[in-house]
C-alpha cells in the first residue's frame, strides 16, 4: 500500500540550475521559507493484490538458476520486489542451504548494467577517426524481425551457448535442429568430462551424480565438491553432517589446497595434472584386491601398469597410495571423485574414467555414485572452436551467429572472438545477454534476457523436476531465452508445433506437460519441485569393453606438456629496467640451466567462490568479499609457495605482470603455504574488466582465462609463462596480515583417532590468569541470545558473508576504500594455520562476527550510550544515538565494528533490493552485527501474536539460514534444551580469546575436527 | 524515480530512434507483436514498484527535523501538521456520518507493521454508486477520484504521520496490544482535514511505553 515514498528534495533540484536561476530561487525561497521542503508522498495500490500485505514478505518457492546444480530456494519478495534469496528447507536436495553465488543472485537481478531493452549496434567515429561502437535501443519487434530476416537470408547459422536449464535447452535444441543452426554448448567450469566418461564406460548417455549421505571414505582427485563442483550445496549438507560427528574420512589430492582440500583429513599435494597417475596406481591396488570385477581386457591392462613409475612421476609417496587403497577396501562405503579446475588437464577425461572404474570395483555405483538416464545437453569445446573456424572460413558469405554466454571472457585470445562481428558480415551476430559483458562487444543485436527470478523454467534432476517461477514482474523490457527462440521459430515456420502456443507461458506449460505427463499445478509451484517417482533411476549397468588407451593417457600428456615439464626457470636481472625487475622465464632449451632448474614451475588455473567462471563478476558483494584462500578482494592474484616465491625473489603483495603467449594479467602475489612448490596458481574468472560494467571494470587486468589455451575437450593446457615484478597503480590488499596465531592458542582443533572413538584434544588450553569480575553479571530474564559456530563444518564458502550483505543493507565500498581496510562486512571469514604435527599444517576457517560479549569492551567507552547491553544479552548498537567517536571500534578486541567513513550510495536499481526492515546507516555512524535483530523482533512479534514464546530454531539469522553446512546455530541460551545451549556445552566448545581478555562472548566456537590418519 | 526510468524507456522507443537505424528490408515481420502478447500470464499480480521502499538514504538530520522547522519559523510539523491532500477526503463524512470502521479502509492495520491506505479500487466499491452528493464542493472531489480511477493511476497522498527511517513502528503489535487508534492519531473522525494530533517524538512514545509496562529497550524500535 505504501508506495514510492518519494521525497521532493530541493537540494537535488539545485543541481540542474544555473547560477542565475539559483539566485532567483534563493530570493523566492526566502519568502516561502522552508515550508514543506520534505513532503513525503504515499501511493496506495491501484488494486489490492490478493495475498500480499504491505510490510509482510511473500515467499516464492523456486529453483536457483545460477548454476546447473539448481538448489531449491525461497525467494523473499516485499511488495513486488525481490529482496533476498533463502534456501528452501523442504527441498530434498539442498535442504535449506545456499552458496555465495546463489545468495548474490538478487544483485544479478538488480545489476545496474542489466541490458534493459533490445539494442542494436551503431558504429560511428570520433573526431580523429577512431571507431566507436555504441548500442542504440530498438523495439523488440524490430530486433526480432531483423534476426528472423537474417536467419532466412543466411544459410550459415551458428549458436554458441552456455549450459542452460532443461526447459531452455529443450527449446534451444528444437530451435537449432529446425532452423539448421550448428550448436555448441560450453562453459569453462562444466562437468562434461564426467558425462563423456560415463558415456564411454556405460555405452549409453547416463548422467552421473554422487550421494555422500552415507559415505565413510571420500577420495577426491581435485574435485571441489564443497565449492563449485557439480552440486556443492547438496554435497556440503551431506558431508557436514558426517563431519560434525567425525564419521567421514576424506583424502584430497591436488596441487594447491582448495577450500575442499582444507577440510580433508589428509591433503596430498600432487604435481599438476598428475592426478591420473595416482588414480591409476590406486586402481591397480584395488584391482589386485578385487580381481574379476572389471572386464578382462581392462583388468589385464591395469595390472600391466608399473605402479612405481606412476607414483614416481606424480610426487606422491607409494605408502600414501597403499594407505588409500587400504582405506577404500576396508573403510566402509566410499566414493572416488575426480575433476575440478586444477585437475582439468588434457588427461582429465581419462581421470574420470579411472575414477568411475575404481567406483565400479568398489561396488559404489548405485550406492554412492548415482546414474540416471537422460540427455545432458553438453557438447565439447572442440565444437566451439569448429564453429569459430567455420565462421572464419566463410570469407564474406555471411552468417547468423547467436551467442548466449560470456564467451568473450572465456575463450582464449587465439580464438579471436572479438573479430566475430567482422567475420560474420554481411550476416548478423545476435547476443542474448543479461548484462553488458564482453560478449556484447561483437553484437549487432543484443536481446536482453530475463533473470531467472523473472521467468518460468524447469530442470530435471534425477527423479525430480525442479520448477522455477517468477517472483516479480520483469524489471525491464526483457524476455527469457526460450521466448525469443519460440518467437523466431514461429515466425519462420508457421506450421511448427510451437506455433500452437500463443505466448511464452503456454510454451513452458506445454513442455512441462510433455515431461510430467500432466499439467503443472499451483501446488507444484508451492513446493518448487515435482517428484517423478524412483522408477527413473537405474542401478543396473554394464561396463562395455573399453579401449584401454586412456590408461596410457598420462604418457601422451607428458609428451604434450614436455616443454613445460623439462623446462626450468631462469632468474635473471634484466639490466634495462634495473635491479627492481626480476624476470623468470621458461624455455625448452637445456643450455640455460642454473641452480634453480629443479623447481620446474607450472602455471595452473584455480577457481574461486568469489565469481566462479566470471558470472559473479559484476556483483559488488562478491567482488568485495575476499577469497578465503588468498584473502584478496577486488582483484586477481597469483599464488606462490614460500619456497617458489623466494626463488623468484618475490614477496607477498608484490604486483607482478604474468604473461603467457595468450595474454597477461597484472595482479598481486599471495604467498600460500598450502600449495606444492613449483606451482604458480592463478584464479580464472575474477573479472573480464569490461568497461561497460560498473563493478567489473574496477578490477583491471585480472582475467585468468586470458592466460590459458584449451584442448579440444575444453581442458586447460598449461602454458609457458613469464612472471615479472612491475610498478603499478594497483594497491595490494589482503584481508589478514597473518594466518599465524603468533604463539597463542587461539583456535582449537580436535584430533580424532581413526577408530572413530575417543577424542584426543590437541593443545590443552591453559588459563592465563584468574578471572575476576569487577562488575556484577547482568541478568537476562527471558532470552539470552547466543550462537555456536562449528568450525568442523565451516568450509569457508562465504555464503554467510553474502547473505549478511543482503539482509542488513551493508554498502559496497569499492576497491579504493577496501584497500584501506574499511570494508563494511559484518561477518568475515578469517583463517588461521594450525600446526598439528611437524609435517602437517591445517587451515581453519573462522567466521567472525560481533561476539555480543557480556563484558563488552565497547560498551563502557561509548560517551552517548549508543552501544549498551540489553536484557536479551545483545550488545545493542543504536545508530541514531551514535555520534561517531569510534572509541568502541578501537576498544573492540575482535575488530568487528565497522564505521561509515562516507555516505555510501546505492546505485539506482540496486536500491530496490534494500531490506525495508533495516535502517540504512549514514555517514559518521558505527555499525556491526546485531544477530539480525529485525528477525528476532519479527519472530518475537509472531510468537506473541500466537500467545507463546518463540520456538527453538524458529528465529534464524541470515548467516545461519544461508549456511549450507549448518555450521551456525542461533537460539536462546536461557533455555537449557535449546540446540544452541546443548552445543555450547559441547566438549569441543570454546570462546574466542575469552581466556585472555575475559569478554564472555555469547558466541561459542566448536573446535575443528581432524582424523588422525 | 523508478517510474521515471520506465517513462524514459518508453520515450527512447519513439520513432526517431528507428530512423537512425539503417533501412532494411525486413522480410519477416512479427504480425502479433511480442509487446502486445499477454507476457505476464502466470506472473505475480503485485505491481512492479510498489510497497515500502527503503530508498537507501539515511538522513541524520531527520532526527531533528521538527526542531529545524521551529528554528526557521516554518510550519510546525510536530502537532497540528496539516498538509493539503490531492483529494480533500473527509473523515467527518465517512466515519462520523456514515459510521465506517477504521479497518475497512486501513485493512492491514492488525496484519502488518503498516496500516494500509485503501486502494483506488476499494474507494470505488462505494463510489461506483456514489457519484454525486448534496454539496457541489464534494462533487468536485469525487470527480477527482473518478479521474484517478479512469486513468488507472495511484493517488499521491501526502504523509501526515512521518517517522524517520530508523524508527520501526509496528501497527499490528500496538493494535493487538489494545492501543486504540485515537490514542496516537487523535479523533480523526472529527477532522475534515487530517492533522497530526500528537508530537510523535520519542519522549511521547517512551512515556506511554513506561505507563503500560512495555519494553523501553532501544532495540524495540531502533535497528
Amino acid at each position: 500500500m505504501l508506495v514510492n515514498i518519494g521525497r521532493k528534495n530541493k537540494e537535488i533540484a539545485f543541481e540542474k540550475l544555473s547560477r542565475r536561476e539559483f539566485l532567483t530561487g534563493v530570493g523566492a525561497l526566502s519568502v516561502v521559507g522552508c515550508a514543506d521542503s520534505r513532503v513525503e508522498l504515499i501511493y496506495p495500490h491501484f488494486k489490492d493484490p490478493e495475498y500480499a500485505i504491505a510490510g509482510n514478505s511473500v515467499y516464492y518457492a523456486s529453483t536457483c538458476g545460477e548454476c546447473k546444480a539448481g538448489c531449491g530456494v525461497l525467494v523473499e519478495s516485499r511488495d513486488g520486489r525481490v529482496i533476498k534469496i533463502e534456501g528452501n528447507p523442504d527441498d530434498p536436495s539442498s535442504r535449506g542451504g545456499t552458496c555465495a553465488l546463489g545468495q548474490s543472485s538478487v544483485q544479478g537481478l538488480y545489476d545496474p548494467n542489466r541490458v534493459r531493452e533490445p539494442l542494436a549496434r551503431v558504429e560511428t567515429t570520433d573526431e580523429i577517426g577512431n571507431p566507436i561502437v555504441a548500442f542504440e535501443p530498438v523495439s523488440v519487434n524490430e530486433a526480432l524481425s531483423r534476426v528472423a530476416t537474417a536467419v532466412k537470408n543466411n544459410k550459415n547459422r551458428f549458436f554458441l551457448s552456455k549450459e542452460l536449464d532443461d526447459f531452455n535447452a529443450i527449446v534451444l535444441n528444437e530451435f537449432c535442429s529446425e532452423l539448421g543452426f550448428e550448436k555448441a554448448v560450453y562453459e569453462p567450469f562444466n562437468h562434461s568430462d564426467i558425462q563423456f566418461a560415463s558415456n564411454e564406460i556405460f555405452g549409453a548417455e547416463r548422467s552421473v551424480n554422487y550421494d555422500l549421505s552415507n559415505v565413510r571414505f571420500i577420495l577426491s582427485f581435485g574435485a571441489e565438491f564443497l565449492e563449485y563442483w557439480l552440486d556443492p550445496v547438496r554435497f556440503t549438507k551431506q558431508w557436514s553432517f558426517l563431519r560434525k560427528n567425525g564419521l567421514v574420512c576424506h583424502y584430497q589430492i591436488e596441487p594447491r589446497q582448495t577450500l575442499t582440500g582444507s577440510k580433508a583429513d589428509k591433503w596430498i599435494p600432487v604435481k599438476p595434472h598428475h592426478e591420473l597417475d595416482v588414480a591409476l596406481a590406486v586402481l591397480k591396488g584395488v584391482v589386485k584386491l578385487r580381481a574379476g570385477s572389471l572386464p578382462r581386457t581392462i583388468e589385464s591392462a591395469v595390472l600391466a601398469l608399473d605402479e612405481d613409475e606412476l607414483v614416481a612421476e606424480s610426487g606422491v609417496p607409494k605408502a600414501v597410495v597403499n594407505d588409500i587403497v587400504q582405506n577404500l577396501i576396508s573403510g566402509g562405503p566410499s566414493v572416488v571423485l575426480g575433476g575440478g579446475i586444477q585437475a582439468r588437464g588434457t588427461n582429465s577425461l581419462a581421470l574420470e574414467k579411472v575414477c568411475l572404474l575404481i567406483n565400479h570395483c568398489l561396488d559404489n555405483i548405485g550406492r554412492t555414485v548415482l546414474l540416471s538416464d537422460g540427455p545432458h545437453y553438453l557438447s565439447k569445446y572442440s565444437d566451439v572452436i569448429n564453429v569459430i573456424r567455420k565462421i572464419k572460413s566463410l570469407e564474406g558469405q555471411g552468417a547468423v551467429v547467436c551467442i548466449n554466454g560470456s564467451f568473450g571472457s572465456w575463450l582464449p585470445s587465439s580464438v579471436a572472438f572479438s573479430e566475430l562481428n567482422k567475420l560474420a558480415k554481411p550476416g548478423l551476430v545476435v547476443v542474448f545477454a543479461d548484462i553488458l559483458d564482453s560478449s556484447c562487444e561483437v553484437a549487432d543485436i543484443i536481446l536482453p534476457l530475463s533473470h531467472w527470478l523473472e521467468s518460468f523454467s524447469f530442470s530435471q534432476k534425477g527423479d525430480m523436476v525442479r520448477l522455477t517461477q517468477p517472483a516479480m514482474l520483469p524489471l525491464f523490457n526483457t524476455r527469457p531465452l526460450s521466448e525469443y527462440l519460440w518467437a523466431i521459430l514461429k515466425a519462420l515456420q508457421p506450421n511448427h508445433r510451437y506455433a500452437q502456443y500463443t505466448n511464452g507461458h503456454e510454451l513452458f506449460l506445454g513442455e512441462a506437460r510433455k515431461l510430467l505427463r500432466r499439467d503443472v499445478t499451483e501446488s507444484d509451484f508451492e513446493k518448487g519441485f515435482v517428484s517423478l517417482g524412483s522408477s527413473r533411476s537405474k542401478t543396473t549397468y554394464k561396463i562395455v569393453a573399453l579401449n584401454t588407451d586412456f590408461l596410457h593417457a598420462r604418457s601422451a600428456n607428458s609428451k604434450q606438456d614436455k616443454g613445460v615439464k623439462d623446462g626450468h626457470h631462469r632468474v635473471d636481472k634484466t639490466e634495462a629496467s634495473g635491479d627492481k625487475t626480476i624476470q623468470a622465464t621458461f624455455s625448452d632449451s637445456k643450455q640455460n640451466k642454473d641452480e634453480h632448474h629443479d623447481v620446474g614451475l607450472k602455471l595452473i588455473p584455480v577457481g574461486s567462490v568469489k565469481s566462479w567462471d566470471g558470472r559473479g563478476q559484476n556483483r559488488g558483494w562478491l567482488q568485495e568479499m575476499h577469497d578465503p584462500v588468498s584473502l584478496v578482494c577486488w582483484d586477481g592474484w597469483v599464488e606462490l609457495s614460500p619456497k617458489t616465491a623466494k626463488k623468484l625473489k618475490l614477496r607477498n603483495k608484490d604486483i607482478v605482470l604474468l604473461t603467457t603467449r595468450h595474454g597477461e594479467v597484472e595482479v598481486q602475489v599471495v604467498i600460500n603455504r598450502m600449495m606444492l612448490d613449483g606451482v604458480v596458481a592463478v584464479p580464472v574468472g575474477i573479472s573480464d574488466s569490461s568497461k561497460r560494467l560498473a563493478f567489473a571494470s574496477l578490477v583491471s587486468k585480472a582475467n585468468g582465462f586470458r592466460l590459458f589455451e584449451y584442448s579440444d575437450q575444453g581442458q586447460f593446457i598449461l602454458p609457458e609463462f613469464t612472471i615479472r615484478r612491475t610498478v603499478s597503480f594497483k594497491k595490494a590488499y589482503q584481508a589478514q596480515v597473518t594466518r599465524s596465531e603468533e604463539g597463542r592458542d587461539l583456535i582449537k582443533v580436535k584430533q580424532l583417532l581413526p577408530n572413530f572413538g575417543e577424542y584426543k584434544p590437541f593443545g590443552e588450553h591453559e588459563h592465563h590468569h584468574e578471572i575476576v569480575d569487577l562488575y556484577k553479571q547482568r541478568e537476562h530474564p527471558v532470552f539470552k541470545w547466543g550462537m555456536t559456530v562449528d568450525l568442523a563444518a565451516c568450509t569457508g564458502c562465504s555464503a554467510c558473508v553474502v547473505a549478511c550483505y543482503a539482509e542488513n543493507n551493508i554498502p559496497v565500498v569499492g576497491p579504493r576504500i577496501s584497500a584501506q581496510g574499511r570494508r563494511m562486512s559484518w561477518i568475515t571469514i578469517h583463517s588461521y594455520e594450525k600446526r598439528l604435527t611437524d609435517s602437517s599444517l591445517r587451515r581453519v576457517w573462522v567466521p567472525l562476527m560481533c561476539q555480543q560479549c557480556n563484558n563488552a569492551p565497547c560498551e563502557p567507552v561509548c560517551p552517548v550510550y549508543a552501544t549498551y547491553h540489553n536484557e536479551e544479552g545483545l550488545n545493542a548498537m543504536i545508530y541514531n544515538r551514535c555520534v561517531g567517536t569510534r572509541y568502541c571500534a578501537n576498544n573492540c578486541v575482535y575488530k568487528v565494528r565497522r564505521f561509515n567513513w562516507f555516505e555510501y550510495e546505492f546505485p539506482e536499481t540496486l536500491k530496490l533490493q534494500l531490506n525495508p526492515d533495516v535502517t540504512k546507516r549514514g555517514v559518521g555512524v558505527m555499525e556491526k552485527c546485531n544477530f539480525c535483530i529485525q528477525r528476532i523482533q519479527e519472530g518475537k512479534a509472531k510468537a506473541k501474536k500466537e500467545g507463546r514464546l518463540p520456538r527453538d530454531g524458529e528465529i534464524k539469522t541470515a548467516c545461519q539460514q544461508a549456511c549450507p553446512a549448518d555450521a551456525i546455530v542461533f537460539g536462546n541460551l536461557n533455555d537449557p534444551d535449546s540446540k544452541v545451549s546443548r552445543l555450547s556445552r559441547s566438549d569441543r566448545g570454546w570462546k574466542l580469546i575469552d581466556d585472555y581478555v575475559n569478554t564472555k562472548p555469547s558466541v561459542t566456537y566448536l573446535a575443528d575436527i581432524v582424523l588422525k590418519v | 524515480m523508478l517510474l521515471m526510468l520506465l517513462v524514459s524507456r518508453v520515450q527512447t522507443q519513439g520513432t526517431d530512434i528507428q530512423a537512425q537505424l539503417p533501412e532494411k528490408d525486413l522480410e519477416v515481420e512479427f504480425k502479433t507483436p511480442l509487446d502486445k502478447l499477454d507476457r505476464y500470464e502466470g506472473y505475480p499480480t503485485v505491481g512492479k514498484f510498489t510497497g515500502v521502499f527503503n530508498d537507501g538514504k539515511a538522513a541524520p538530520w531527520d532526527f531533528h527535523i521538527i526542531d529545524y522547522f521551529r528554528l526557521f519559523g516554518a510550519v510546525e510539523r510536530a502537532r497540528g501538521y496539516r498538509p493539503e491532500q490531492p483529494i480533500k477526503f473527509s473523515h467527518v463524512v465517512h466515519v462520523q456520518k456514515l459510521k465506517m470502521d477504521c479497518s475497512y479502509c486501513h485493512w492491514s492495520v492488525d496484519k502488518s507493521p503498516y496500516a494500509a491506505l485503501p486502494s483506488v479500487e476499494s474507494c470505488m466499491n462505494c463510489h461506483n454508486q456514489v457519484k454525486a452528493s448534496n454539496k457541489p464542493e464534494w462533487d468536485a472531489e469525487i470527480k477527482k477520484l473518478l479521474e484517478f480511477y479512469n486513468k488507472g493511476e495511484q493517488i499521491p497522498w501526502v504523509k501526515v504521520h512521518v517517522q524517520p527511517a530508523f524508527v520501526k513502528f509496528n501497527h499490528e503489535a500496538h493494535v493487538r496490544g489494545g492501543v486504540a487508534c485515537h490514542e496516537c492519531h487523535g479523533q480523526v473522525a472529527e477532522m475534515p482535514v487530517v492533522e497530526r494530533a500528537s508530537s510523535m517524538k520519542m519522549g511521547w512514545c517512551v512515556e506511554c511505553h513506561r505507563q503500560r509496562g512495555a519494553s523501553i529497550d532501544c532495540y524495540t524500535c531502533h535497528y
